[in-house]
This record gives C-alpha cells, structure tokens and sequence, in this order.
C-alpha cells in the first residue's frame, strides 16, 4: 500500500465533443480548438500547460520539505470528455503527470499494484487501440459515462452514444485488461419510468463492473435542461418516482453483491474508488486544468494565494499553514493558459477553511460515505469531541431518526439518506 | 447668528401626498438659501433616516431653519417644518400644523390632488394657515399645470391664478415660493416680552444632550439656564442649551417669540417631554397653557416575537429605545403558547408597523416574526361584562359572548371615473357603506364610504392601488364601533391550534378566509420529513384541510473535489433561512406564515 497522505491529483480536460444538455462543467466543444488558432489554443500547448502547472506545485512541494506529496496516491483524469482528445496526446498528458512523481518512474506497469490511475470516457469516442494505448499510459481504470441503457432516453439528454456503443465499449476494456471499470448511470431523466430505470440496472449488472455509480438528474442553472424546465418543458418523474428509482438502485445492487459506500456509489468489495474517497474523508488534493479545485494544507505556495484574484484579506501567514487552503483556477480555457504561459498562477478563487469549516466539511462529506465518521478520528482531527463540538446536535439527530451510532461510528440511517440535507445543515457553524 | 426681528419670521410646512416631489422641492429650497451647500447636500436632507432616504417618505418630521434675504432686501427667518405624507401619520402632521401659519400645498402637475393632500389641506384650513399652491414637477412630459390647477379651485377653494408652477428637480420656481412665504405667510403673533410659553410639537432623544424637545416658542424667551416647568406634569428642569435646526443641531444663545427651535435640559426620559404641551418659566409662570393636541390613537395592533427566544431582552430594550422617538408607538409584554414571549404593540397604521417592525430587525439586528394585524374589537360579554380585544387569542368561547362591536372609519376615495366600478366593487366585497359620490372634475370622482378598519388594514389599499392601475388615493378616519356578526378562525398545525395565526373574520368570510388561508400556508410551511395536516376551524368546527406532503428528497447530487465549497455555500444558506423559521411543536413555520392570512382573498 502507498502512504495515504500521497497526492491524489486530478487533471480536468475541458473538451468535449458535444455538450450534454444536463452537464454545467467547464468545457468547450472540441472543435472551438481549431477555430480560435488566434488564441494560440491547441491540445498540444493544452498539456504542456497542464505538465508545466504540475511541475510548478511539485517544486514548491520539494523546497519545503513536502516529501509526502511528492509521491502520488492516486490519478484522476475528468472533465469534460478526456476521450475527446486524440489518444497520443492525452496518453502524453498521463505518461507526463506520472513521470513527475518518484518511484514512478521505474515502469508504469508497476502502477496497478498501488496507484489507482483513472479516465473518464464516453463509450463513442474510444475503440481497441485507444483503450490499448491507454493501459499502456499506466491507466488501470476506466470510468465510462453510460448513463442509461434505454435507447430512448440517450439523445433527449444530448448523449451522442447509443446502447449499443456502451456494451461494445465494456466489452473492448475487458479485451484490453481493463479490471476496474465504474458505470456512470443517471436516474429521474425527463420521460423515464422506474420500469426503464430497473431494465438499465439489469443490463448493467450483466456486464458486471466493479463500480457503479447512480445519480439523481440534478437540474443545474446555465444550461439547457434547466431552460427546458422553467419553460415546462421537462417531463420530469415525480419526486415519489424518483424516490423509488433511488432505493431500486440501492436494493437491486445490494442484491448482486455491491457494497454501497456512498450515497450514489457502489462497489464490489475492494473496488471503492481510492481517489473520490480523499474527497469524501476530507483530505487534500491538487487539481490541475481550467476550473479545477484543490485542497492543500499549509503548502499553499504563497504566490498562489497571493495572484488568487478572489481572496479574504487580513489573513495571516500563520493561519494560511495551519488550515486547509480550497482553491480553484480560472472557469476560462484561454486565461488559464495565458497566466501560465506568463509565469503566473492560473488560480482565481481561494478561500482558508477555518477550523468550525473545517469540521462542518468532515462531516457532510464523511457522511455521505455508508461507515460514516468516526468519534475518535473526529476527536483526533479537531481536539475537542464531536458533543463538544456540536452540542445536542448527535442526540436531536438520533432522536429524529436520521443519525445512528455503530461502535463509535456515526452514520446515516438509511432513511436519512435521501434528506441528507437535513442532516448536513446542523454541523454549519 | 444675527437677530431677525419677529415681523421678519415665517413658520411653514409643506403639504404633498408620496412621490409628489416634497423632499426634492424642499433641498431645492434648502440650497436656494444657502441653509446647507451644494456639497454637504445629501438628497432628502430633511429624511435623514435611512429607512425614509430608501423608501421615498418622511415618518418623523424634521425642522430647518433658513435665512433668506428677499427681493425688497431684507432678511428674513423661514422655519421649514416637515410633516409627513402617509394616512397612518395624519397625528404627526397636525402636531407639525399647530406650531405653523402656512403651508406649501405641492401637488404633482401630472397627477393632481389625491385623497391624503385633501384631509391634510382640511386640517391645515382648520389651523387657519395660509395656503399657497404650488403645482410641481412641471417639467414632466405628462405635466398638465391648468388641469391640476382647476382641480386645486373646484376641490379646495383656492384662488388657483396665483399658484406656482415649479420642477423640484429642475430647480425653477424656488424664489417665487419664496416670496410668496414672506408676502402671504402672516409673521408669527406672539409676544416676546410676556412669560414663556412654548409648544412641544416633538421630542427626541440624544445620548449626550437627554431628551430634547422641538419647540416653537410662542410667547416670551427662552435661553441657558432658565428653570422651566413642564406644564401638564409640573416637572421643572434647568435649561442647558438652546438651539435651532440647521439642519442638524446648532446652539443659538435664545429662541424668542415666533421662533422654532429646540431646547435640552437634562430631562432623562422622553415621557417627560410630552409632544402637545406647554413649556413655561418656572419663576414667572404663564397661566394658560397652549391647545395641545389630540393623543395619537393606536388602530392596529399585533403581536412581535423574537425568533430566538433568547432574544427577548433585546427586543425589549430595542422597544424601549424606538419609543423614546416615537411616541405613537404603543407596547406590552404578551405571552403566546405557540412563539413564547413577545409584546403586543400598537401602531398609527400599517405603515407605521411595518416601518417599526423594519427599524427593529434592521438598527437592532433582531430577527421577529409579526403576528397579522389586528383592530381592537369591543365585546358585550353574556354577563354583561364589556371587554376590549386587540389579539384574537384572547377571544372568549362564542356562547360567553353576547355582542360585537368592530371600529369603522370613513374613507375618501379619488380615483379618475373610468374606475369607479373597479372601486365599488372592491368596497362591496369589503363590507363598505356607500355614503356619497361627488364629482371633482369631468375625470375624477370622490367616493365616501364607511368601511370596518379590519378590512382596511387587510389587502384593502393595495387592491385598490390594482385595480385603479394606482390612480386611487385614500383617507380615512374613525368614526365608531358598530356591530357585527364576526367569529374567531383556528388555525390547526400538525393538530396542534397555533393561537399566533387566529384570526377575526366576517361570519360570511370565514368559510372562504379559512381555506384560502391554509391554502396559502401549505405554499409558505417548507416540507417537513413527515406528513403535516393543516387545519381551519371554528370553535370544535373544521371548515377547511390541506396536507403538507413529506420530503422525501433532498440530496442527489454528486460530490466530488470541485463540489465542496458550492455545496456547503447552499447548506449555509440553507442554514439561514432555518434561522427565520419559528419551531412551533415539531413544524418549522416561516415568518412571512403568520402575516399570511393578509396576503389571501
């Protein structure tokens, strides 16, 4: 096993081929690439940009003594569609990202004994030789967002794929060596009945991933779905409909042999996504590429924090080392590489998560995993005991119904689980 | 500051309804005569509360005093004193009336006179002031001067040929009013040389200086270091300053007959300031005090209640506080089996409640529920017993009452003709007595109607704003009790009644007050994790039912890396909106819930 407080890295590839109608990530249609040469904008400077803001934080991580992070826990490639991207160039971006870490570069194919290194996919965009090339570039998991295995849902969510695409894509990942492959599945789509919703999970379960992951259609503002839906033109399914899609998911999986370790995902035992359970414990990350989001603690190169246009002020350097640092660079393709390109930092927004924030964090994220928080690591973390922390709040939560204890864990019931919520709000400061 | 003799003095007010352009016009005077330069001018001097600088109107009334020299040469002293526009102030105005001889009467050249400006010429023609017209806002493309002018003949009697046309805004026809003040504005009567009487026409509390009373000095001189007495309650106090409004606050070394101004004393509490009376000399004591004024009546009453119930104190001390500069406000502590603690205040209007409601939550950082508003009803018990109500909880079982009596106001209405039968409608639907009909023009009409003040105090003035496209104006004053068939509507939460949402209602009314009333609460309670049922009753009776349907969802969405601070900005402000939630049993209940029952029909 590696050190768990290696880096978990995550490398966002805002480009897609087509926008899907429900998605509000950064990402630009690929083809805006070829059109604004102007800009000087193309995959290959893309990487280089990407490579060069890796090697900065690396750096800084060296002079100060950050030997941890120099050693890498886990790769995650999002976006966007990674995939949209020929493969040589984004097989360059991974090869390049690991090559950077120690005790990488002996081989790449030592990496599926520790580092869990993953890429998103849509099922259109890759074939044999991408996905060969990708096991070569040390890629040990796929992600592939299916969404759903009702025909007839796919083009109303601006999906490009068909059915048929998904079942050839998992079968082509096996051929390839692909031994931990996640399914993306979408529920509560406009038109979709929970009859369909059960046909997908059963197509799904036939192809036996070793990850599942389940959400709810969310309807976010900025983007076409949430157009259709103020103009009433989304059929969406009832809230009691959705409800029992949730808890089909929930049983059907259970019933196969899933684990399910967090409120929307699932795994065979052993297959629990190593890189999104740092998020969900709270602990730090660095993101690279436009939008992306990092946590760092008591690293933060102070240029960083400093160029961040959207800062607090009057905050002393004592406190920037001793709390969580939550940055994000530039939502914005062309300034993100033009501040790297010019030596700058690509970072717009920063925030320091003071302790209560802190705390408040560990717990709605911690909580949305099923063995939920544990008291004696809480205690460890912040000093002071979650009843000290939060007064009353573990008891009403029991009472109602909504928190239980297992040993000296506590978690959501699972009649909690769907009004999270609920739960959530009482640790805000 | 150089002596101006009496016979150089004008004392005025300015009478004008909302938005006809008062505040503007008086800063252009303001400026004209140099009382504050262009630099320190900040709009709506004589606003000064933020609350009134934001929503366009005065509350308090403010004085200022100018130094104009006019065309024939001379100096002159003018006393602008502010009154307000808003029917819930008429008490104010008069008190500001009473320490005048003139008044600007500005009305709006595109809109004409409306219903409040009429009551407020009445009660100034009562005072025997001198009234000038003025038709302002000129310059606006719509701007109809002769019209308005006809309209101020016909409506007021006034010899319209000499009214000034003037733009607040543009700045013209500031020096004609000017000149019309000293020329038509008879100099103050008074005479300096007898003993002191001075009228208290407002009262306002300083951290430094105690309790200070604006006067206008009537009679005699009044300087630092005088003992004076308080007429009605005989209190005496030693003068330590003497000033006038500049307009803020400027130390003169004495006010003498005619005079505005203002006078502190060390007087520790505002009550001993009473707006209305009469300011003497402890050592050459006046016989006869100065009319005073009628007391302000309260007309609407409700219940406010922290949120937290730990703000209690809070909440009283910043009662305490408003009090001591408002002197209509009215306030007991009251105890609600649904939200605990509060008080029950009593207010001039609605406006006025929601003005103090607005100062509490906004100067004192509290966060209240108000409870809806409620008139004071008078009951013949059946042992014959007779008992005044200002909160439905208190209401007695239906067979221990023999009698009901609910106060009526008459209202005058002005609205252009073509929606007369939009406001007769309304005034139907809300129990009106039709009393007359008078034509002011070919176009404009005033209706006379005797309406129960309940109905009023409901959704009645914005109705009828709607459905006059805003053309309508009202006034109203209380004209008695009268007897009624009215009931007490339950409001059952979760089973439980809440005494904070009962309401008074017309027999004919209840049935549908009651299930519009939990129809719009189902759209105001958010979901709660269980099923709640919602309930009308009268007495044991269920006259109407909705259901609150469980949430069953509210968390789907993914969370990763570049989800964690979006998502706990939307928890916090989750968080927040809890905090304006009233728990009442096991059911979190929204402020805006316990004022619902104004917001249907």
């Amino acid at each position: 096993m590696f050190p768990s407080n290696a880096l978990a890295v995550y490398v966002h590839i805002p480009f897609c081929r087509q926008k899907c109608l429900y998605c509000d990530f950064y990402s630009l249609p690929l083809s805006s690439l070829k059109d604004r040469k102007m800009g000087g904008v193309e995959v290959k400077d893309y990487t280089t940009a990407v490579l060069k803001e890796l090697a900065t934080y690396l750096n800084f991580f060296h002079r100060s003594g950050a030997k941890n992070l120099l050693r890498l826990s886990s790769l995650y490639v999002g976006g966007g569609t990674p995939t949209s991207l020929p493969v040589e160039q984004l097989s360059a971006l991974i090869i390049g990202c690991l090559h950077k870490f120690a005790g990488v570069k002996e081989g790449i194919s030592k990496l599926d004994n520790g580092i869990e290194v993953t890429v998103e996919a849509n099922p259109e965009t890759i074939d044999e030789r991408y996905l060969t090339q990708l096991r070569k570039s040390g890629v040990n998991r796929l992600s592939l967002g299916v969404q759903s295995l009702d025909e007839g849902l796919l083009p109303a969510l601006g999906r490009r794929h068909t059915v048929v695409d998904s079942l050839r894509a998992v079968k082509q990942a096996r051929q390839t060596g692909f031994q931990n492959i996640n399914l993306d599945l979408i529920y509560g789509l406009p038109g979709q009945s929970l009859k369909s919703w059960q046909t997908t999970l059963e197509g799904v379960l036939e192809l036996y991933p070793e990850h599942i992951s389940g959400y709810c259609l969310k309807i976010e503002p900025d983007t076409p779905f949430y157009q259709l839906f103020c103009q009433g033109a989304l059929a969406l399914p009832e809230e009691d409909e959705e409800v029992a899609m949730f808890e089909c998911l929930v049983d059907r999986l259970h019933r196969a042999g899933y684990r399910h370790y967090e409120i929307a995902n699932f795994a065979r035992p052993g297959y629990e996504s190593v890189h999104n359970q740092v998020y969900w414990k709270n602990q730090e990350y660095l993101g690279l590429g436009p939008s992306a989001h990092s946590c760092l603690r008591g690293v933060l190169p102070s240029q960083v924090w400093k160029a961040s246009a959207n800062r607090e002020s009057g905050l002393e350097e004592r406190e920037l080392r001793s709390s969580p640092v939550r940055f994000a660079n530039y939502p914005d393709l062309t300034r993100y590489q033009r501040h790297l390109e010019s030596g700058h930092s690509p970072v717009e927004f920063a925030e320091v998560i003071k302790p209560e924030l802190e705390r408040a964090e560990t717990l709605f994220l911690g909580l949305r995993l099923r063995e939920g928080v544990s008291k004696s690591a809480f205690q460890q973390r912040f000093g002071l005991t979650l009843d000290q922390a939060y007064p009353g709040v573990r008891t009403q939560l029991i009472q109602r119904g909504l928190l239980q204890e297992e040993g000296e864990r506590i978690t959501l019931t699972s009649r909690a689980l769907f009004v999270a919520n609920e739960v959530f709000r009482e640790f805000l400061p | 500051m150089i002596s101006i003799p009496q016979e150089r003095i004008r004392n005025f007010c300015i009478i004008a309804h909302i938005d006809h352009g008062k505040s503007t016009l008086a800063d252009r005077i303001l400026e004209f005569t140099g009382a504050i330069t262009e630099r320190e001018m900040m709009e709506q001097v004589l606003d000064q509360m933020d609350l009134e600088r934001e929503r366009g109107i005065t509350i308090k009334l403010t004085a200022v005093r100018m130094i104009y020299r006019a065309r024939d040469g001379q100096e002159y002293m003018l006393n602008l004193i502010d009154t307000p526009g808003h029917v819930d102030f008429t008490y104010e105005v008069s008190r500001s009336l009473a320490a005048c001889e003139g008044a600007l009467l500005v009305v709006d050249a595109s809109q004409g006179i409306e219903a409040q400006t009429l009551a407020n010429v009445y009660l100034a023609l009562e005072n025997n002031l001198e009234i000038i017209p003025v038709v302002n806002k000129i310059d606006l493309p719509s701007a109809e001067p002769e019209r308005v002018k006809q309209e101020i003949e016909d409506v007021i009697g006034l010899d319209s040929q000499e009214a000034i046309l003037a733009s607040g805004k543009a700045g013209t026809g500031v020096e004609d009013i000017l000149e019309a003040v000293i020329q038509k504005i008879p100099p103050p009567k008074g005479d300096s040389t007898k003993p002191l009487r001075a009228l208290i026409f407002d009262s306002n509390f300083n951290p430094y200086k105690g309790a200070i009373s604006y006067i206008r000095v009537v009679d005699g001189q009044l300087e630092k270091g005088m003992l004076i007495k308080m007429m009605s309650s005989g209190l005496e106090f030693e003068v330590t300053e003497v000033g006038v409004f500049n307009p803020a606050l400027k130390v003169v070394d004495r006010l003498t007959a005619g005079e505005v101004g203002y006078v502190a004393a060390s007087v520790k509490n505002v009550k001993d300031t009473r707006v209305g009376d009469t300011i003497i000399d402890a050592d050459h004591p006046a016989a006869e005090p100065l009319p005073g004024y009628r007391e302000a009546v309260s007309m609407v009453f409700c219940g406010l209640y922290p949120v937290e119930a730990s703000d209690y104190t809070n909440l009283r001390d910043a009662l305490e506080k408003l009090k001591l500069n408002d002197a209509a406000l009215r306030y007991e502590p009251e105890t609600s089996a649904a939200l605990g603690f509060g008080f029950r205040c009593g207010f001039l209007g609605l406006l006025h409640m929601e003005i103090v409601q607005e100062r509490l939550e906004r100067e004192y950082g509290l966060t209240l529920i108000t409870t809806a508003p409620s008139v004071v009803y008078h009951l013949i018990q059946t042992d014959g017993q007779k008992i005044s109500i200002d909160n439905p909880a208190l209401w007695p079982a239906p067979n221990q009452i023999h009698q009901i009596e609910e106060p009526f106001v008459k209202a005058t209405i002005m609205v252009p003709t073509e929606y007369v039968g939009a406001v007769m409608e309304l005034t139907q639907e809300k129990r009106g007595i039709f009393l007359n009909m008078e034509y002011l023009s070919a176009v404009r009409v005033i209706l006379t109607y005797e309406l129960p003040l309940s109905e009023i105090i409901y959704d009645f003035f914005d109705q009828l704003k709607s459905r006059s496209r805003g053309y309508a104006s009202l006034d109203y004053e209380l004209v008695g009790y009268r007897a009624s068939d009215l009931e007490k509507l339950d409001i059952l939460v979760n089973g439980e009644p809440v005494d904070a949402l009962s309401f008074i209602v017309h027999q004919e009314r209840a049935q549908q007050r009651g299930r519009s009333l939990v129809e719009k609460l189902r759209s105001l309670i958010p979901r709660q994790l269980f099923d709640v049922p919602l309930q009308a009753a009268i007495g044991n009776k269920i006259i109407a039912r909705e259901n609150i349907r469980a949430k069953r969802k509210d968390v789907l969405a993914k969370c990763y890396g570049g989800d964690i601070t979006r998502k706990r900005k939307l928890l916090e402000k989750q968080k927040e909106g809890k905090k304006r939630m009233k728990q009442v049993g096991s059911v979190e209940i929204p402020q805006e819930a316990f004022m619902a029952v104004l917001k249907v029909e």
